[in-house]
């Protein structure tokens, strides 16, 4: 994992980063906004996991790195770490696209952990592509070959389990605890019905999504998105 | 011996829990390092300031009353971070006089010095 650090003072910047490596993170850091931009636009996309963010620098501000990062469409996750304390700039930063604020003087155990439970938000919701398949999670949006497919909310909870098996066999036991809420296996078809449905729905636009596992569970096996 | 409430509250101390919390990061070593710098950097930051008001300068030195108060927060400096935090407050409701502030600041800084050195000669840097 890697963080940018953007934060003019250089006390600061090197706890943080003893904090942080100590956690194994690793830390670029810039001392101005000017810089961490800079930073930010000559990395490739995915070099950072996050940024750590402060709000009084000399020159631009860290509120104003967060409104270019996120006029460029760019979804890092960003969490401010400053001495403003106020009740309005806390607000400020958290509508502007901030995932978190937290006020120094900051504990840094909380920190790597609070960096640790924004990233776990994300990934939660991140997107998820399996070969042709996509799996638009805010939006609950399916598809296949970029051709939406519409499924019921259970399908719809169904596919998401697999999907996040990413090809491994996810086990009967795991998809009617997690999509039906059941600890135990009932005895009856219900789950067999529901794939049955799933791949009626998926397999119109590609080969074969669903492969059994006898005796075990269901997985997906990834095929390329067909070219039109 | 002041006891760590004592130090929370500021007066003449450092607060232990900010230094243990610091220590914790890096050892006796990156303390060391720290303080240093804080003893260093806090004249520089109030004559930084002192120099902006001279020149009219209001945003700057209230900048540097922020970093003052950032860098007193990470030390344990309570005292001197109320007083930065104060300075800020009051800026923002519009007053407009900010040398008292960093006189205070100031003095309260001079109070600090013997813990603050006391804790230095016991740090490797």
């Amino acid at each position: 994992m890697r963080v940018l650090l953007v934060e003019d003072d250089p006390d600061f910047r090197l706890v943080a980063s003893h904090a942080l490596e100590r956690a194994g993170i690793e830390t670029v850091a810039s001392e101005t906004a000017e810089d961490g931009l800079r930073q930010l636009a000559a990395a490739e996309p995915g070099t950072f996991d996050c940024i750590l963010l402060d709000v009084v620098m000399p020159g631009a501000s860290g509120w104003d790195v967060l409104l270019e990062v996120r006029e460029k469409g760019d979804e890092i996750p960003v969490i401010f770490v400053t001495g403003r304390e106020s009740l309005e700039e806390r607000v400020r930063g958290l509508r502007m696209g901030a995932d978190d604020y937290l006020v120094k003087p900051v504990e840094f155990e909380e920190l790597v952990a609070r960096i640790e439970a924004v990233l776990r938000r994300r990934r939660e919701l991140a997107d998820i592509t399996f070969g042709d398949l996509r799996l638009e999670l805010t939006r609950r949006k399916v598809t296949r070959s970029q051709k939406r497919v519409d499924l019921s909310p259970r399908e719809y909870d169904l596919l998401l389990a697999l999907a996040r098996g990413a090809g491994e066999v996810v086990s009967r036991e795991t998809l009617l605890r997690d999509v039906w809420d059941l600890p135990f296996d009932p005895g009856t078809n219900v789950l067999d019905v529901h794939i049955g449905r799933l791949r009626k729905k998926l397999d119109v636009h590609g080969p074969p999504l669903i492969q059994t596992v006898r005796g075990e569970g269901y997985k997906l096996v990834r095929h390329q998105t067909a070219q039109s | 011996m002041a006891s760590s409430s004592g130090d929370r509250s500021g007066g003449a101390g450092l607060d232990a829990a900010a230094l243990d919390n610091l220590r914790r990061q890096g050892g006796d070593e990156l303390l060391g390092q720290l303080l240093a710098s804080f003893h260093a950097r806090t004249p520089e930051r109030l004559a930084g300031a002192r120099r902006a008001l001279a020149a009219d300068d209001r945003d700057e030195a209230l900048r540097l009353i922020h970093s003052l108060k950032s860098s007193a927060a990470l030390v344990g400096a309570g005292a001197i971070r109320s007083l930065a935090r104060q300075a800020e407050e009051q800026a923002r409701a519009g007053t407009p006089e900010l040398g008292s502030a960093l006189d205070r600041i100031e003095r309260e800084f001079a109070q600090l010095l013997p813990d603050l050195t006391r804790r230095l000669e016991g740090t490797p840097r």
